[in-house]
């Protein structure tokens, strides 16, 4: 289980919060998927719940543990998908491989296992003993996929992990991301994709400006819209209340500057 | 509004030599305006260094040309060496920015002719050696014009043949580049190119420093001078007559008081650009094919099978994973290797040129030497050139910035961050180790130093060494370079790998001059130095690890 409370950044000397006062929970045996234009913080947030990077504000609890008392144990229990596939072009995918599966410790046995289940599963058996980087943004993305889950963590964390997969990758994925579930394990993961989240998440949070707008499942969604249809989308429901949002802020940030110009005139 | 080729040449130039300039604003911060010159005076350094060298070598050879009154022949000379020079670099430059890769692929996808494609990435190596030609050039104008006081259109015509003496060469780079780079299969791998560029970099660049060590143990040999570079029978004067460029820019320089020379200059000027219009309107689609199949990438199928499988993922404790995966990052992408752990063996090579060159100058070295070669500096002089080897790769002191885009990724993975850090310095100590021994090995046989006082050396330079290194870690931990496009960014372009290496010229001579004030006894020099190492490491490892953890906890990858 992840949990995230009262969480804020702000990078460097930036005026801004990345993040505000956010609180989350992804619970376990639950897909959770975590929506946003884009800027919004889910980047940040992901960076943050997985110890990439501290917050200024706020706690992160992995399974019950915390994240700033116990870094490493925390991790130990994350599996890890980050936005960008592009790392290490210059290791084979197996010299890859095994270097997560000694940082996680995960023994000579089992990681022989779970590599040839995983890489099966993904079709990259063929290209293990090749550089990954002679490989498409799809197979460095799948490859990073199995590589997170060689530690069989409790809490697997996707950042965008649709982008580049072809029709079959795409429809491995989610069945994998099921069968966790299905064993009990917490699944959270950040799209664009309305479609996917619509009919794989179990409950979702959409964030805006580093603000958390809503978090539950579809139905509350459509409940907290007013909406009695089963069949408005969450496309639609996502645009319609980041827009709300969006000009609830500017009519705010048109008032204080009012505000402001009436003060200074007085 | 701009011509596509315009536009495209200027972004080009943009992401060249686009350096961040500090806004006036920042300027009022003492940090950033410590920075910016401390930037400007290294810069300033560098090319008086290199100026230093020019200047010299023409006011010696104008001291010995002007008795015999072919003074004249200093420009002959200055118009050969540079069209040489810039040949040569040029060549170099076209190769090694043959590719800007993810960059160069969105343009190809764009409206843009052939030609143009070609025509812009010629203007943006054209930059690049236009700024050697004038600099060349300048410094032989500026000696001449001292000394014999030629009219204005002297230096009018001197800057415009230095605009022109780049663009043959270009042209004729990219001449020879196209063919090849569209016939041959392996001209269009990536690595065989960077790896190519670099060693063709290498070679120019001993290349270079033998004529400089040449010129520079010469210069006060006026007939050797006279014969060799400025002679009507040396080989500058031949090449001068048999290359155009060269030959025009002569005529502009010494008969510059006439329409002649001015109209030398233009000619010069108009056959360069000539040529580079031909290449560039002829040769712009095989250009554009051999790019596009650059961009082509092979993968090559390998099948784990099951005995692969089971030698190959055996469980290792993470130390080593992380050392592994430092090692084979960095020395398996061609432009850390050549710019970093590559050093250690270019270095002697370079020396050993110096040696074989300038043999006479040295055994006059070794005479004035072999007094105090009896004492301590026998075994000091080879440590602290095995100190310099060992700490000259750059590793430490990028090892964080090299690391920038995956850190992220690596920071989420349950790794103690110190551990992390403890991988990437055993890398830099590994090649400390290799760097010295090298730097230990060669001074010992150069001054026939016995086993145990090279045995010596070697420890005291692994421990200057590894001072270097920590300190280098250190500034990579608290200053990483985290925001960069182009991998050699980490390196080349990072102010912790130039502080490094002028810190470890700082340690090492400030380490010989206390050793020139001190009076100890033969030994008492490694007892003294080795001991301050030691404890600088020793309290190194006390500090380092609080301030490491504190830091990392900051960083905004």
């Amino acid at each position: 289980m992840i949990r995230l409370s009262g969480i804020s950044k702000r990078y460097g000397k930036s005026a801004t919060k990345a993040v505000d006062r956010l609180d989350l929970e992804a619970r376990d045996g639950e897909i959770f998927g975590f929506l946003g234009p884009n800027g919004a913080g889910k980047t940040t947030t992901i960076k943050i719940l997985s110890g990439a990077l501290r917050a200024d504000e706020g706690t992160v609890s992995i399974d019950g543990i915390d994240m700033a008392a116990d870094p490493l144990a925390a991790k130990a229990r994350i599996g890890m998908v980050g936005d960008n596939p592009e790392l290490f072009n210059r290791l084979k995918a197996y010299e890859y491989l095994n270097f997560v599966a000694d940082v996680f410790r995960i023994s000579s046995e089992d990681r022989k296992s779970r590599i040839e289940t995983l890489s099966d599963r993904f079709a990259l058996s063929d290209v293990l003993g090749s550089p990954i980087g002679g490989f498409s943004r799809g197979m460095k993305q799948k490859l990073c996929v199995v590589a997170s889950l060689l530690s069989d963590p409790s809490d697997w964390v996707l950042d965008e992990p649709m982008v580049g997969l072809d029709p079959q990758a795409a429809f491995d994925l989610k069945e994998t991301m099921r069968e966790r579930t299905q064993a009990g394990k917490c699944v959270f993961f950040s799209t664009h994709v309305m479609e996917v989240a619509e009919h794989i998440c179990d409950r979702l949070a959409i964030i805006n400006k580093g603000r958390i707008l809503f978090s539950g499942s579809l139905d509350e969604l459509r409940e907290f819209r007013g909406r009695d249809s089963k069949a408005e989308s969450l496309e639609n429901l996502f645009l319609e209340l980041v827009d709300d949002e969006n000009r609830e802020n500017r009519k705010t940030d048109e008032k204080g500057e009012k505000d402001a110009a009436a003060r200074g005139k007085a | 509004m701009k011509s596509p080729f315009a536009s495209l040449a200027v972004l080009y130039a943009k992401s060249t030599f686009g350096f961040g300039m500090p806004s006036r604003a920042e300027l009022r911060e003492p940090r950033k305006l410590l920075k910016a010159v401390g930037i400007v005076i290294f810069a300033l350094f560098l090319v008086a260094d290199i100026g230093f060298l020019f200047v010299m070598t023409n006011v010696s050879l104008y001291s010995a040309l002007k008795p015999i009154g072919l003074q004249d022949m200093l420009l002959l000379n200055a118009a050969t060496s540079t069209s040489v020079l810039v040949f040569l670099f040029g060549f170099i430059t076209a190769l090694s920015m043959w590719s800007m890769s993810a960059m160069e692929a969105k343009f190809l996808s764009m409206p843009f002719k052939p030609s143009q494609l070609l025509g812009a990435k010629m203007a943006m190596v054209y930059l690049t050696d236009l700024l050697f030609s004038v600099f060349l050039l300048t410094i032989a104008m500026v000696v001449y014009g001292i000394k014999e006081r030629p009219p204005f259109m002297f230096y009018v015509n001197g800057l415009l043949s230095a605009f022109a003496l780049p663009l043959i060469p270009l042209a004729l780079s990219y001449l020879l580049l196209v063919p090849l780079m569209s016939a041959a299969k392996q001209f269009r791998n990536k690595n065989f190119l960077l790896y190519a560029g670099g060693v063709a970099g290498l070679v120019a660049a001993l290349g270079f420093n033998a004529y400089l060590q040449t010129t520079m143990a010469r210069l006060n040999d006026p007939e050797w001078l006279t014969t060799n570079l400025a002679g009507p029978e040396s080989l500058m004067s031949r090449i001068g007559s048999a290359w155009p460029p060269a030959w025009l820019a002569w005529k502009a320089l010494s008969s510059a008081s006439g329409v002649a020379g001015f109209g030398a200059a233009l000619a010069n000027l108009a056959l360069g650009s000539g040529a580079v219009i031909c290449v560039a309107l002829t040769l712009g689609g095989a250009y554009t094919r051999s790019v596009v199949s650059f961009g082509e990438s092979t993968l090559v199928r390998r099948r784990a099978t099951a005995a692969f499988m089971g030698k190959t993922f055996a469980q290792r404790p993470v130390p080593v994973a992380l050392f592994l995966r430092e090692f084979r990052l960095m020395n398996r992408e061609p432009m850390y290797l050549l710019n970093g752990p590559f050093v250690p063996v270019l270095m002697p090579l370079i020396l050993a040129l110096m040696y074989f060159i300038q043999k006479d100058a040295f055994a006059e070295l070794a005479v004035g030497l072999a007094p105090i070669l009896q004492g301590p500096a026998a075994y000091l002089i080879p440590s602290a050139f095995g100190a310099f080897l060992g700490a000259s790769t750059s590793i430490a002191c990028t090892a964080v910035s090299r690391d920038a885009k995956a850190l992220p990724w690596l920071r989420s993975l349950p790794v103690d961050p110190l551990v992390y850090l403890a991988g990437k310095f055993l890398h830099a100590e590994a090649f400390a180790l290799f760097g010295a021994l090298i730097g230990a090995l060669s001074g010992g046989i150069l001054f026939g130093l016995g086993a145990a006082d090279c045995a010596l050396a070697f420890l005291l330079a692994v421990l200057a060494a590894s001072v270097m290194n920590l300190i280098g870690l250190w500034l990579d931990t608290a200053w990483p370079r985290l925001h960069w496009d182009n991998p050699i960014a980490a390196l080349k372009q990072n102010p912790n790998a130039v502080i490094s290496i002028l810190g470890s010229m700082a340690l090492i001579g400030g380490s010989g001059w206390l050793s020139s004030k001190l009076q100890l006894p033969k030994y008492g020099y490694a007892l003294f130095f080795g001991g301050i190492f030691a404890l600088f490491l020793a309290a190194g490892a006390l500090i380092f690890p609080r301030f490491a953890r504190a830091r990392m906890e900051r960083w905004e990858a």
